[in-house]
């Protein structure tokens, strides 16, 4: 096919393709073309569309004014051709489904496109769940409380607050097996200042089973490339807890006094522990929490700086892990956004590998964190680890891009006593490209539309 | 730019004192009279706005401020989700449990707190496993304890004055207090050099 066309006709489909918006295309073709020609082409395209659609030759003579040699020379091209016609009409047939998706929805859709290019499975879930794992796991959720209710039979039930714990509940222990699943689900949870109820938008995965280096780099790269779909500067921050517990576990330190550092390693904050190991007669500068707090975040650097430290012996196999992921994740070209920073402490009684958080420009706090979280595992009862994160899909709206001003595309006035069949003839015609048109009385006056159009008897009148 | 968060009053005053001999100055700031809230310096790359002290974490917990300074005390009543960075060393007190001087703690009844701090009051008792009854007032503190309201407050002690004119004296120290320097948790990934420019040369200051 390619021999068909010369240079001209390809630097005539480079404009085409160059064209971004309607009116673009409409003052381009007005000048490039004459009426006659675009006329011509517009509608082989309708009949095209109608053949495509079931119309029988005559009806789509009468419609269009075609004539039958034109309609079955389409009809040729249609069956027969390159495949061109049938790839337009059924884009423009989802471009009028994708227009009314909201952006939170595409978002979803998105995402759920990366985890399946990967193979990760849909997990659907119940509403519902027995209130006992979580009562038991309530560290898990963060502060968060969840929110109870009993069942016909009395049953303590709760609201799912969570996706991660009913994943692994569901998971089967195989030897060698990992199991890879996503979802996006709604959960329910009480937030701990105002007492509100909120019901949050999560999507994520879990890859569960026997998890190894591969499985550890595919989660943080998708973790990755889930935060770049948006289209906006992000930053994945990693750490392991394998590292920040090297170093407090062999301290001569309470289990108060430990869980604090940990807190002040989470918030940055360097003065708090040097009064910490102060009071505790422990030399600041021997044991590295004041480095790692202030580590410089580039992968590389830290990686450095890291192996320089006098980090204790049980902490080496996490550094090792650590610049595995680091040097494969630059490999793959993932490692501009990534930084090493030790202030992303999970709970320490269910994370115990490597931890990661994710921000995104424009949104103030944290949109996905996760880990490798194979203590929870052992508190459920199951042999195997996992590795996994959620994203909060609710905080993506402020950056998704403004809501439409508009409710509608066209509001069709009529009047009582219009024939109901014509009005709904004439919505259907509206619609048909896509527009969203709202059939009305009267107009409200908090609703605005693009145009409105008023229906009579005799056909419609633009207002 | 980076939006800074102050804290209005004297330690707010204090803290942008700092700020400007770190150099980061913003003149239309100490225009007389000014009923302007925000205040920007261009060449300095900050943006200056005065808050009510205890708002000054949940604006900068919630992006609307990058940085700001908080008082420890805010810090740990409300634990919001930010960095805390510095510990400025100023506005310097400590929060204390106070009573009536002739206040004795006997271990067998609830002990009634008033106090402006809840979580504070609850989670330094539950530390001594004492039973306790809190009753959170929003001011006027020491007037509980006189009046039988409470048995003792758990409040800011900065010189004691205002407890010794009302007859009570501080009976234990929950935790010194001191003005620190938080940011945003996001701000701290998108504006990371920006942040520690300032951090870096008002620690410089401190010293």
């Amino acid at each position: 096919m390619g021999n068909l066309f010369d240079e001209n006709a390809k630097t005539f489909f480079k404009a085409v393709l160059a064209l971004e918006s309607e009116d673009e295309c409409e003052r381009f073709f007005s000048d490039i073309c004459t009426v006659k020609e675009i006329k011509d082409i517009s509608s082989r395209l309708e009949v095209a569309i109608l053949l495509k659609g079931g119309m029988v030759y005559s009806d789509i003579a009468e419609k269009t004014g075609a004539s039958t040699a034109t309609i079955s020379r389409v009809n040729r091209s249609l069956n027969y051709g390159e495949g061109g016609y049938k790839a337009i009409i059924e884009r423009i047939g989802d471009k009028k489904v994708i227009k009314t998706l909201k952006n939170s929805e595409i978002a979803i859709l998105k995402l759920r496109a990366l985890y399946e290019s990967r193979g990760y499975a849909h997990f659907k879930m119940s509403k519902f769940e027995e209130y006992d794992i979580y009562a038991e796991n309530k560290d898990f959720l963060s502060g968060e409380s969840v929110i109870t209710f009993t069942d016909l039979n009395g049953r303590l039930m709760a609201l799912k607050p969570d996706v991660t714990m009913s994943i692994i509940k569901n998971s089967a222990d195989g030897d060698g097996l990992t199991e890879k699943l996503y979802y996006n689900e709604n959960v329910y949870r009480a937030s701990g200042d105002t007492r509100q109820l909120k019901e949050l938008m999560q999507s994520g995965l879990e890859c569960i089973g026997d998890i190894d280096i591969y499985n550890t780099c595919e989660v943080i790269g998708l973790a990755a490339k889930s935060l770049s779909l948006f289209k906006r500067s992000y930053v994945l921050d990693i750490s392991h807890m394998g590292i920040v517990s090297g170093i407090i576990d062999p301290l001569p330190l309470s289990d108060t006094a430990k869980k604090a550092i940990i807190k002040c390693i989470g918030e940055k904050n360097s003065h708090e522990v040097k009064n910490i190991l102060n009071e505790n007669g422990i030399d600041e500068n021997n044991c590295c929490i004041g480095e790692i707090i202030k580590l410089n975040p580039a992968p590389e650097k830290a990686i450095d700086a890291l192996k320089n430290m006098p980090l204790p012996e049980s902490a080496a196999p996490s550094l090792s892990e650590l610049e595995t992921v680091v040097n494969t994740l630059k490999e793959c070209g993932l490692s501009e956004n990534i930084r090493l920073d030790f202030s992303v402490v999970q709970d320490m009684s269910y994370y115990n590998g490597i931890v990661f958080q994710g921000f995104i420009d424009g949104v103030p706090e944290k949109v996905l964190s996760g880990g490798r979280y194979d203590l929870l595992m052992r508190r459920i009862g199951k042999a195997k680890n996992a590795v996994g994160f959620g994203v909060n899909v609710d905080l993506l709206e402020s950056i998704l891009g403004a809501p439409d001003e508009f409710d509608a595309d066209i509001a069709l006035l009529y009047n009582d006593g219009d024939d109901p069949a014509e009005l709904i003839k004439l919505a259907d015609k509206l619609s048909a490209d896509g527009s969203r048109v709202a059939v009305i009385k009267k107009i409200s006056e908090k609703l605005k539309y693009r145009k409105v159009i008023k229906f009579n008897a005799g056909g419609a009148e633009k207002v | 730019m980076i939006n800074v968060a102050l804290p209005k009053g004297r330690l707010g005053e204090k803290v942008l004192k700092m700020f400007e001999d770190a150099g980061f100055r913003c003149p239309d700031i100490h225009e007389p009279n000014t009923r302007r809230l925000i205040f920007e310096s261009l060449e300095n790359g900050v943006r200056y706005f005065w808050v009510k002290p205890s708002d000054v974490a949940i604006y900068v917990e919630r992006g609307a401020a990058d940085i700001g300074i908080a008082g420890k005390d805010i810090l740990l009543e409300y634990s919001p989700d930010v960095y805390e960075l510095l510990d400025l060393d100023i506005g310097k007190c400590r929060m204390c449990v106070a009573a009536k001087k002739d206040f004795r703690n006997i271990g067998d009844k609830t002990l009634k707190v008033a106090t402006k701090f809840p979580n504070i009051a609850i989670s330094y008792y539950q530390s001594k496993s004492k039973s306790i009854d809190i009753i959170k007032l929003n001011g006027s503190i020491e007037l509980a304890p006189i009046l039988g309201l409470s048995d003792v407050i758990v409040d800011i002690v900065e010189t004691g004055t205002t407890l010794k004119e009302n007859d009570l004296e501080v009976y234990e120290t929950v935790v010194p207090i001191s003005a620190r320097l938080i940011s945003n948790k996001a701000s701290m990934k998108f504006k990371r050099d920006e942040i520690l420019n300032i951090v870096s040369k008002i620690e410089k200051d401190t010293e």
